[in-house]
């Protein structure tokens, strides 16, 4: 497999009234072809300032103050706007995490998909020029490509499972449900037939029974097309059924990256255990969950050394003054604490590696 | 076995459709059908969790139930006592035992008040003042995890776990013996959510409180709650005792809201999971027979799931389900 996408130390900063605001504070994180990876953490933790990133659309007072993003070879931060928009279009889709930003409320959802396949491509490759000569080629030809998008619309409403999708192209958002909304985004952020696409929390406001729908659906676009996605939650749940790997962030750091089987089964970064520990597991009555005390540190007055020190049941004097580097723990594996090692330790003294640790019912 | 706390027997709740004016002229009259017949029971000291997908009626229920909505038809009984038609000095008696938590702490805390008003409001109202005020504001401060110097704070200020405790903190505040926790943790991170869900264990067992927990987590709620109600567009689909449910589910509808849930470290979900096709259907006109049926995965079901509303049944003592197959 191929490196699809490489971020090095990327950092984003706010530059606010009140100070800077370190949204994203060196980040590193690999994508390989075709493969899904999740981001976790919890709220204003830097995921969705991370995608606007690769996007090139950190919004103002935002900007990118350090790091790459090496996409397919090139390094995205270099590029011009007119560049970016290229990629933008054509290899990197997002879904946004508002669906407001994506979905245009006084267009039928038909016009806004066809308008992103128009968009997307070339004036060949929707439908061949008419070869008619004269006057009414300039008409022709036009009508011809709008029907041409407009099939393909069709096509696309049809594999996002938008049910009767001639009817629902003539419809607005408002009529559409939370899950078929979701559905056209999919459809829209798909239409360029990307070969990265991010989505920022797109199951989150779904019911269970329409995320499962969602997530199955996005498990299809992964094996039929071939598409790498980023996919960024809160939700270890989802992005344990979607994704291959995991990367834990927390305060604009990436804490821990790994297999999903890993980061799920047995997790080095006591974050990571944290949050596994605070989810109540389904069916299993006994289990008693163990929240992790205190409250995420504000990024704009972040502590010297380690950002989860004040709320770690192993910190120690040098965590305080120190910051803890990424390390290498594995294959493909990597941990932001001094102490990972000692804490593998204890959990294969409890027995507790290896994914044998089981969750929510299995 | 305790007795009740409060039962509700076919409770209904319809709100009329807001309408345009032509329809206002010819006199049509559309109800958005949001609880529609509900019955069951909570025990002292219990918890009652109750779940279904967004728009099925879950915090209309929790709020007909504290009468906040007029009930449109079906009986509410609190501590024995019939509770429809109470009325001013009654209702603000009732009041001090039954009381809310909110999902969003950031819209049901007014922004302009300090913290300190906020949980004091609703001892005034009950007549207290002056030291006595003061020191209950602090003990409840305490008892949900703040401290006094968070006193004059104001909601913007806090964090949104910080912010539910507040919330909770108001709630408590007229000592009730009754709250229904509307979606309670939904809005908050995981770390937090775990720290508000033993904060509102603890204080059940101190303060021997009987919960009715809505949410649409059915982990959270599996983990809460002793007895579990699983509703579908206003109505019971099932409901028993919550390790039941999450072991033996009866109701096509449960198994499948069950199999949706993602799996934590579960290597091959797709496999054997149910997908429900679609979405639920509008409560204005909701389907004929069992409401479930436009979306139900049972191949060829009985004729009766199509023009007959299915009965809730006890399968097992005290595990019901309205289910034409189970009949
Ligand atoms: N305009 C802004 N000015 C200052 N800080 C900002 C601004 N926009 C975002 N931030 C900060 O950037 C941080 C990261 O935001 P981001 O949206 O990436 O979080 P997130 O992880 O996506 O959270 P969520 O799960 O809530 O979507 C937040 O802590 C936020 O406070
Ligand atoms: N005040 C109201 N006026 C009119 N319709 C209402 C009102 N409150 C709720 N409804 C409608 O009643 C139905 C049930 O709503 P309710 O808020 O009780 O659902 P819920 O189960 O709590 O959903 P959620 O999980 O989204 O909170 C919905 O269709 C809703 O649109
Ligand atoms: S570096 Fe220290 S404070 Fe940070 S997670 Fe590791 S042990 Fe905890
Ligand atoms: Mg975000
Ligand atoms: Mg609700």
């Amino acid at each position: 497999m191929a490196e699809l996408l490489k971020i090095k130390d990327l950092q984003v900063h706010f530059f606010t009234d009140y100070g800077v605001v370190k949204a994203v504070d060196g980040i590193d994180l690999t994508l390989q072809e075709g493969e899904a990876l999740g981001i976790l953490g919890e709220s204003g933790c830097g995921k969705s300032m991370t995608a606007l990133a690769v996007m090139g659309l950190v919004p103002f007072p935002g900007r990118i103050t350090g790091g790459e993003i090496i996409f397919a070879g090139r390094d995205l931060c270099r590029l011009t706007e007119k560049e970016m928009r290229r990629i933008r279009g054509k290899e990197i889709a997002m879904i946004f995490q508002d669906p407001l930003t994506t979905l245009n409320p006084v267009l039928k959802v038909g016009e806004q998909i066809t308008e992103a396949i128009r968009l997307h491509h070339e004036e060949g490759d929707l439908s061949p020029a008419s070869g008619r000569r004269g006057f009414f080629r300039f008409w022709e030809d036009r009508r011809r490509r709008e029907m041409a998008a407009w099939k393909k619309a069709v096509e696309m409403m049809e594999k996002v499972g938008i049910p009767s999708p001639e009817l629902r192209m003539e419809e607005y958002p408002h009529q559409f449900s939370g899950g078929m909304r979701q559905r056209a985004m999919i459809a829209i952020a798909l239409s360029c037939n990307p070969r990265l696409l991010i989505a920022d929390e797109l199951t989150t406001a779904l019911d269970v029974t329409i995320q499962a729908q969602i997530l199955d659906l996005m498990r299809r676009i992964k094996e039929d097309f071939r598409t790498s996605i980023l996919f960024i939650s809160h939700d270890l749940g989802a992005i344990s059924e979607l994704c291959d790997r995991a990367a834990v962030m927390y305060a604009g750091k990436i804490v821990e990256t790994g297999s999903v089987q890993e980061i799920t089964g047995a997790p080095f970064h006591p974050y990571t255990q944290g949050i596994l520990a605070s989810i109540p597991r389904l069916g299993e009555k006994e289990y008693r969950i163990k929240p992790i005390p205190g409250n995420v540190p504000d990024l704009g007055d972040l502590p010297a050394g380690c950002s989860f020190f004040p709320r770690c049941p192993y910190g120690q004097a040098k965590c305080k003054t120190e910051l803890p580097p990424l390390e290498e723990a594995g294959e493909g594996r990597q941990v932001r604490c001094f102490y990972w090692r000692q804490i593998r330790a204890q959990r294969e003294e409890e027995g507790g590696i290896g994914g044998e640790l089981s969750f929510a019912g299995d | 076995m305790s007795s009740p706390l409060l039962e509700i027997k076919g409770l209904k709740k319809y709100f009329l459709r807001q309408q345009a004016f032509w329809q206002k002229w010819t006199g049509k009259k559309e109800y958005i059908y949001a609880v529609d017949g509900v019955s069951f029971s909570v025990n002292k000291g219990e918890t009652v969790g109750l779940v279904g997908e967004s728009g099925c009626g879950k915090s209309t229920l929790g709020r007909t139930i504290l009468r906040l909505y007029e009930p449109t038809a079906g009986e509410i009984y609190f501590d024995g006592e019939k509770i429809n038609d109470l009325r001013g000095d009654e209702l603000l008696q009732l009041r001090r035992r039954m009381q809310i938590i909110f999902q969003d702490p950031f819209a049901s805390l007014n922004p302009r008040q300090t913290v300190e008003k906020i949980i004091g409001l609703p001892l005034k109202i009950q007549g207290m003042k002056g030291r006595e005020l003061s020191e209950r504001i602090d003990e409840l401060l305490e008892q949900v995890g703040l401290a006094r110097v968070h006193r004059k704070r104001f909601p913007h200020q806090f964090s949104g776990g910080q912010r539910q405790r507040v919330g909770i903190a108001r709630a408590l505040a007229v000592n009730p013996s009754f709250v229904v926790a509307d979606e309670p943790v939904s809005a908050l991170d995981v770390s937090i959510q775990a720290q508000i869900i033993n904060l509102l264990q603890e204080l059940q067992e101190k303060m021997g409180l009987t919960y009715l927990f809505i949410a649409h987590d059915l982990s959270v709620v599996s983990y809460v709650s002793d007895r579990i109600v699983v509703m579908y567009l206003g109505q019971v689909m099932e409901m028993g005792p919550a390790e039941e449910i999450f072991s033996s589910p009866q109701h096509p509808y449960t198994k499948a809201l069950l199999s949706s849930i993602p799996r934590i470290g579960k290597k091959n979900p797709s496999t054997g999971r149910i997908i429900l096709e679609g979405s639920v259907p509008s409560p204005l006109n909701p389907p004929a027979g069992c409401k479930f049926n436009t979306r139900c995965f049972i191949k060829n079901k009985p004729a009766a799931c199509f023009h007959e509303p299915p009965p809730l049944i006890e399968g097992a003592p005290g595990h019901y389900a309205a289910c034409h197959l189970l009949g």
